[in-house]
């Protein structure tokens, strides 16, 4: 039998990310301090779950400048959990953006290193400090109640679930101190089986190599297929989001905001003394 | 209906009209309150109440809240009209006067009037009466064991507007989260929306407390007829009123979280909310 553990796989880049680096983002703040912020608010999160099962956090990353690794290091220096840091190496040929590469990476590390739960998670989510117990919970619990094939969560109840015509019928349910919903659209940040990840590798690999900012290829072109929302999407996999978000992605939108800790996220974020 | 009146919902105002309403008129919320501090028919069936069992100081806690709130909806809505009728059922003198002085504290008119008859369902046909009699626009029917945060009934009527105008027709609002609707066999297909401070879901199923607009009381009447001559079963709602969503085309709207708690039974429980918060701000 499977022994259920947990590997994070954080992908990071000090210098730009994959979103227009022209246009503001929510925060206000330059990109690496959203970074330094976002990953603590990892750290913690991962920190608050520790024992609960076993766990490894892997970072990617995508040659920042020595500076800021050398300050990432410190944060990532205060994890309870098993860690590595790995620099990468520059793009393959095959790959257009260096941000391709590191989605890859990222993708490819679930796909051939984990043997349970991988939690892909990107630089820009701003994570509830009980964000990966409360996934946790939630995955096992789901796995163990229902007959549903595979799950899935995506921790951001993105602002897109809200958006005129996206608003799609859901199935909705309690657990823990969160609403859970079934929605039919991630990012790459997600925490799903390792299992899914190889079983649909053709989908994260089109992401990875074929994504551009602006561009066609898309997440629904490719890892939106997975999903299933119970109601009017039937891919393989149900997908979750948390109400409210156990992770914020800190981008253009701002994220939806009811009574909760990260409610008034900028708070959260104002916080997180580096 | 509502496309022939087009609502500012930030203004609050009427913006246009056709039915001779101007400009500046104030949008009227009718809320027919039913008050009964004696029995406690949860009792008699051999279940208590969460919290507290003596319904009198459930009314007493409850009926604040719910002038409360209003009272906080006066303030920040200052074009609605806002009325409370009281219609109670044989309280005791005592409850009759704790409801006197919490009237006393609305900053809005109020009026209440002792029934004749007795027994819940007869209050709540007279409720409903008195709604599709004397509402102007918004109703909402109100019962004494519901406990309000503050910012309820603001919430429900900036939502009830403004899901009314994106569906094209007015819309019902039941303010408690029922835990029920969310035991395995009732998770059902639900839209989400945002509102101003909470995600609202759709719902199937309300009690027989529910906010909308008299247009829906009036031409919705038999159903309401029947909900409040209908006997007190399990079903009850089923077979009456929650057909405004099963067969005529109606949005029932409920708050994630709750704006509003039910204090009965320890199901009932919102798992989102710490009920003793709201409880021991009404002492």
């Amino acid at each position: 039998m499977e022994q259920t553990r947990l590997d994070i796989v954080l992908r990071t880049c000090g210098n730009s990310g994959v979103l227009d680096n022209t246009a503001q983002r929510i925060s206000g703040t330059d990109r690496p301090l959203l970074i330094k912020k976002c990953v603590k608010s990892l750290v913690e999160a991962i920190n608050n779950a520790n024992g609960l099962i076993e766990m490894k956090l892997y970072v990617l990353d995508d040659h920042s400048t020595e500076e800021f690794v050398a300050e990432l290091k410190s944060i990532i220096g205060t994890c309870l959990i098993d860690y590595e840091f790995i620099s990468l190496v520059d793009k393959p040929d095959n790959f257009k953006h260096s941000y391709q590469y590191s989605s890859y990476e990222q993708f490819r590390y679930g796909r051939d290193i984990s043997t349970s739960l991988v939690y892909f998670v990107e630089d820009d989510y701003l994570h509830a400090t009980d964000a990966i117990s409360a996934m946790i919970n939630f995955y096992l619990e789901m796995r163990n109640f229902t007959d549903l094939n595979s799950i899935a969560v995506y921790p951001y109840d993105s602002t897109h679930n809200y958006a005129s015509p996206n608003v799609e019928p859901c199935r909705l349910m309690t657990h823990g101190n969160r609403f859970w919903r079934t929605t039919r659209k991630s990012g790459n940040t997600m925490f799903i089986h390792s299992n899914d990840v190889r079983r649909y590798w053709q989908l994260f690999e089109a992401m990875a190599t074929l994504y551009e900012f602006g561009g066609n290829v898309h997440e629904d072109a490719t890892l939106n297929r997975m999903w299933n929302n119970g109601v009017i999407y039937g891919g393989p996999i149900t997908l979750f989001s948390p109400i409210p978000s156990v992770g914020i992605h800190v981008s253009f939108a701002e994220p939806v905001q009811i009574n909760t800790e990260l409610n008034d996220w900028r708070q959260r974020y104002n916080e997180i003394n580096l | 209906m509502i496309g022939e009146r087009r609502f500012n919902f930030n203004r609050f105002k009427l913006e246009q009209t056709s039915n001779g309403r101007v400009m500046d008129d104030k949008v009227d919320f009718l809320c027919v309150l039913q008050t009964h501090s004696l029995g406690n028919s949860q009792k008699d069936n051999g279940m208590v109440r969460y919290g507290c069992e003596d319904k009198a100081e459930i009314v007493k806690r409850c009926v604040r809240s719910l002038v409360k709130s209003m009272n906080y909806a006066v303030q920040v809505l200052p074009n609605v009209n806002f009325r409370l009728q009281v219609f109670d059922d044989h309280s005791d003198d005592a409850s009759i006067e704790t409801l006197k002085e919490t009237l006393a504290t609305a900053q809005f008119e109020t009026n209440l009037e002792h029934l004749e008859t007795r027994g819940i369902m007869p209050s709540i046909l007279r409720c409903y009466e008195h709604g599709g009699e004397h509402g102007k626009d918004m109703v909402y029917y109100a019962q004494d064991d519901y406990l309000f945060c503050e910012t309820a009934i603001w919430e429900m009527i900036e939502e009830f507007y403004d899901a009314s105008q994106k569906l094209g027709n007015w819309c019902v609002i039941y303010p408690y989260d029922d835990p029920w609707r969310y035991v395995p066999h009732n998770i059902v297909p639900v839209e989400i929306v945002l509102g101003r401070k909470r995600h609202w879901r759709r719902n199937y199923k309300t009690a027989s407390p529910f906010m909308t607009h008299v247009d829906v009381i009036r031409k919705q009447w038999d159903l309401l007829y029947k909900m409040g001559t209908h006997a007190v079963t399990g079903d009850m709602e089923d077979n009456t009123i929650n057909k405004l969503f099963s067969e005529r085309g109606y949005t029932l709207l409920t708050p994630i979280p709750s704006l509003a708690l039910h204090f009965q039974f320890d199901t009932e429980k919102d798992p989102y909310i710490d009920w003793r918060e709201w409880w021991n701000k009404h002492a």
